[in-house]
């Protein structure tokens, strides 16, 4: 089983599904989007970031995130067992309980670690957490199947209905995409579907295409959320000594 | 527009900043109505002036009560009254300051009088900043009830009455007094009736005869009554700071008022807009409290017609002051809850939160009867009290949790050599140093109760009120002045400040010094007293790694507890000087500069002479873990054990309000820490990139309000320096 190195946990989490909700964030996706905007969660291996902006060249540096003086450098990747997880995520029931909120699981490709995933939402269910799944489904038919009973609102990202599109961008096809968005159709998931539009890259055409083809496939337009791009990630390639790759946001 | 030109004059601003001046505020807030005074309504300030001394001439062998009656009582015969035809209420007089002024001067004379009443007001000089005792008499909630009920007339036939059945000539005293100064009162209704007539507020005049001679009978006269009273108890000497349980106290007028075609429910939404107005314009800069909500006797929540208006003017005006105490619990409905943070949503954050459960525990271990305990109010900023049963006085001394840990490292004396408590050997290790602390702590706390219970001591003596006691029930029922314990309950808080910087650095002499070992004990006083010289990289190690209170973090919260324990354990004990017990409060409002200001650096990787934790918060820059973080570290405290109050000061992101689910959002979150027993709480909602933009372009941001520590200011009135501490405690709570 593939365990994940986890990048942050975001409590209070608003955007993740419904209520109030904490976020945890795996680091490791088999997808390079162009736009991605946590390069950091590419790489499964963990990372150091220096901020340049921010660093002061100390003689005396010891690459000690904690003793950096201006915070200019981090560790991206760090381990957390899923009793940990599941012990973090329990420190805010209250507030899921009062909110109808729960547990999101973002990243990265939380599917990248499908099996170890399947282990933590069962994990999350044996709470009585309400979980969500940000996933942009480029993962193994056998992993949305054994996630189905486990997650009760899906939120996979559709980045582009065209294949070569999608390649040029992500670096993968979207075949397998499309067959797990079908599946999950037909299992009656509950689903949010969240479409990034990338100008110059899937704004346009591509997004009346988009949604076209989701109501092909019986997805309700209510249930898909269109996204705006923000280019605000660029210092973070930098600092992973990253090609910057996101493209201009038109002003 | 009358009112703009104005508000433009010179006469205005010098009255304003005058009447500022004297009541000891600072103009940070801007008033939008004001004066207008009539200079052939009254006398000069300097004859009353002269009036005033002849008075205390002639009566300085009578106990001074008499003196105070007199003065009072000439004020209200003589002074300058204000009226604005734009209006539709009166509400200011000039030179209202004048026997407030006089009493302060005699507190002064008081501390310098003898050896051990020198600490008594004094604050860095005295004590180096770790505790003031003083007479408090800024935080009072009048008895509304005995004042809508009754009006001037009724509350001066009451003690008249009393009289009668009075046994000794200290209650005859008392309550002549008390006759003499609202059969003023009501000689002040009539001229200042005379005075709006003259300005064309017909109405308003004709309210103001009514009110001298019997109760109100109508929304108009009962909210005038209010500012009246308002006015009249503050030129007496004590500030009102609660106007009460508005939609309890009100509703029957309005109810009557629609039922009989004098008002409609826009006239008297306009009525309301008006008096909301009149105690803005007063530019109190902490704010006039009102109460909404709360349970009845019969247990149901209250929600009226008047709950509904308040907030929604509350939306409408936009405005910092009055600022409004929402009283909820389990049994409140989700849609009212939700009509009020509705206000928060639209960045409308001048409103509390007080949750009925905790707050009813905490007053029924108060010894408060059920009866009462329904008519509690908030007063001040966050200071629980019952309606009219007493007076609350919620500052009698003001302790800085911050400065014992110096004295654990120095011997039981701060590093600049002032004693806090008894000497004592370096502690060897984290719980010695913590053992240490409190026993340092209770030696100050120690002094500061006495220091107050001396000043409560002389409290009549000092500064007695019969405005202020004539309107208590109680007091009249008692025959005592509200200084005698005259009130039903006479309880004064004790403030305490700053335990995040306590905790912090209790888990900072752990992590450094037990565990990582980075510092030695003795080495760590050292670096402490050199303010961290040349130990930059130890100072972010405590900064950085050491645990942090507001993280839900037990290696922090758990100290927090037990000086929260301590603390409450000592204070609740401690009897008053006049009639109660002392009661502690876990809030430090903006008290967190000057206490900094005068407390060296701390083990949690603070600098000299900066701002301690402010209220019950994180550290500044210290609360990675965000809102709901904060809110389960404050909830590990036993709440109903903090009779003075506590609250939880919170910075919700924007993008939470603006979501779709913003009202409801902020609702389950408020509902989230009352269900783990949190007793208040307020909130901004503000984005730092909002706070920078409006560093950046103050032109564009002339309404952005923030929610300072218990009350709001709009954000172009805070000091560059406040801005930035600011930006830094919503840079660490939004996590961007």
């Amino acid at each position: 089983m593939k365990t994940p190195l986890m990048l942050d946990t975001t409590r209070m989490a608003i955007h993740d599904g419904p209520g109030l909700r904490t976020t945890f964030f795996v680091k490791g996706c088999p997808l390079k989007c162009r736009w991605c905007h946590n390069p950091e969660s590419i790489s499964p291996e963990p990372q150091w970031a220096r901020f340049p902006d921010k660093c002061q060249r100390h003689e005396t540096c010891t690459m000690d995130e904690a003793a950096c003086p201006t915070g200019a450098l981090k560790l991206y990747g760090k381990t957390m067992s899923i009793p940990d997880i599941v012990a973090k995520a329990r420190e805010d029931r209250v507030f899921y309980e009062q909110s109808g909120g729960g547990v999101t699981l973002s990243g990265g490709e939380p599917l990248f670690f499908w099996e170890w995933a399947v282990e933590l939402f069962q994990a999350f269910k044996a709470e009585g957490f309400h979980t969500c799944l940000d996933t942009s489904l480029f993962a193994p038919p056998v992993a949305v199947e054994k996630m189905l009973p486990l997650v009760d609102l899906w939120l996979p990202d559709f980045k582009t209905e065209d294949a070569d599109r999608h390649k040029t961008h992500t670096g993968v096809p979207n075949g397998l995409i499309k067959d797990n968005l079908k599946l999950l159709v037909k299992a009656g998931a509950k689903l949010e579907v969240r479409m990034l539009i990338v100008p110059g890259c899937t704004d346009g055409q591509d997004v009346a295409d988009r949604h076209r083809y989701l109501r092909s496939i019986g997805i309700r337009d209510e249930d898909v959320v269109e996204l705006e791009y923000m280019d605000l990630a660029r210092s973070k390639y930098a600092a992973l000594g990253m090609p910057d790759t996101m493209p201009k946001k038109p002003l | 527009m009358k009112r703009r030109k104005f508000l433009q004059t010179a006469a205005f601003a010098a009255a304003w900043a005058a009447g500022q001046r004297c009541l000891g505020w600072s103009l940070t807030t801007e008033p939008v109505g004001g004066a207008g005074i009539d200079e052939g309504s009254g006398l000069a300030r300097a004859e009353l002036e002269k009036m005033f001394d002849a008075i205390a001439a002639a009566h300085a062998k009578e106990p001074f009560i008499v003196t105070r009656t007199k003065w009072l009582t000439a004020l209200f015969d003589h002074v300058r009254l204000a009226a604005n035809a734009d209006d539709a209420f009166v509400h200011w007089f000039a030179d209202c300051d004048l026997p407030g002024r006089r009493c302060w001067q005699r507190l002064k004379a008081f501390s310098e009088s003898a050896p051990e009443r020198k600490l008594c007001g004094k604050w860095t000089t005295a004590t180096n900043g770790a505790w003031r005792a003083r007479l408090d008499t800024s935080h009072t909630c009048p008895d509304w009830e005995s004042i809508l009920a009754l009006g001037p007339k009724g509350l001066a036939d009451r003690a008249r009455k009393r009289r009668e059945t009075a046994k000794t000539d200290d209650e005859r005293l008392f309550l002549d007094c008390v006759t003499e100064v609202y059969d003023a009162l009501s000689r002040l209704c009539v001229r200042w009736a005379a005075v709006a007539e003259k300005r064309g507020m017909p109405a308003c005049a004709e309210s103001l005869r009514a009110i001298a001679e019997r109760p109100p009978r109508t929304l108009r006269e009962a909210l005038q009554l209010s500012l009246v009273y308002d006015r009249g108890q503050e030129a007496e000497g004590e500030c009102v700071r609660s106007q009460g349980l508005f939609d309890r106290l009100y509703v029957k007028f309005y109810r009557d008022d629609l039922a009989a075609g004098r008002e409609t429910r826009a006239s008297a939404k306009a009525l309301i807009a008006d008096y909301f107005t009149r105690l803005y314009a007063q530019g109190h800069p902490n704010g006039k409290n009102i109460g909404f909500g709360g349970y009845d006797a019969e247990g149901v929540p209250v929600w009226n017609e008047l709950t509904e208006l308040g907030f929604a003017l509350h939306d409408e005006l936009n405005r910092p002051n009055p600022k409004l105490t929402y009283r909820f619990g389990k049994k409140t409905p989700r849609e009212q809850l939700e009509k009020v943070t509705r206000c928060l949503a639209n960045g409308r954050t001048s409103i509390v939160f007080a949750n009925e459960e905790i707050l009813s525990e905490m007053f029924r271990r108060r010894g408060k009867s059920a009866e009462d305990i329904v008519q509690y109010v908030l007063v001040g900023c966050y200071e629980p009290g019952i309606q009219g049963r007493e007076i609350v006085a919620s500052m009698a001394a003001e302790v800085n949790l911050a400065k014992p840990l110096e004295a654990v490292f120095n011997n039981g004396k701060d590093f600049a050599g002032f004693p806090v408590g008894p000497a004592c050997p370096l502690p060897e290790n984290a719980e010695a140093f913590e053992r240490e602390y409190l026993r340092q702590l209770d030696a100050m706390i120690g002094a500061a109760v006495a220091t107050a219970r001396l000043c409560e001591q002389a409290w009549y003596e000092l500064n007695p009120s019969p405005f202020m006691s004539g309107a208590y029930r109680d007091c009249i029922a008692k025959a005592k002045d509200s200084s005698q314990g005259g009130c039903k309950y006479n309880q004064s808080g004790i403030m305490c400040g700053g335990i995040g910087t306590v905790a912090d650095s209790l888990a900072a002499v752990r992590y450094l010094v037990d565990e990582a070992k980075l510092v030695t004990m003795a080495e760590f006083g050292e670096v402490l007293r050199a303010d961290w010289k040349d130990r930059e990289g130890l100072r972010l190690r405590a900064v950085r790694s050491a645990p942090k209170w507001g993280n839900n973090d037990d290696r922090a919260d758990l100290p927090a507890k037990r000086i929260f324990d301590a603390v409450a354990a000592r204070i609740n004990a401690e009897p008053n000087g006049h009639g109660g017990t002392f009661q502690a409060g876990f809030w430090s409002i903006d008290l967190d500069k000057p206490f900094g200001d005068c407390t060296a650096a701390t083990p949690d990787g603070r600098k000299a002479k900066t701002p301690i934790s402010r209220n019950n918060s994180a550290t500044a820059g210290c609360g990675k873990e965000g809102p709901t973080a904060l809110l389960l570290s404050n909830a590990k405290l036993d709440l109903a054990e903090s009779p003075d109050g506590h609250i939880a000061d919170v910075i919700l992101p924007a993008s939470l309000a603006k979501a779709s689910f913003g009202a409801s959002g902020i609702a389950a979150f408020l509902r989230s820490y009352f269900e783990m027993g949190g007793q208040s709480i307020h909130l901004n909602c503000f984005d730092p990139s909002t706070l920078r933009d409006a560093m950046a372009h103050p032109e564009n941001y002339p309404d952005l309000q923030v929610r300072v520590c218990g009350w709001n200011v709009r954000w172009n009135a805070l000091s560059r320096r406040e801005q930035l501490h600011f930006l830094a405690t919503a840079e660490a709570q939004t996590g961007h």
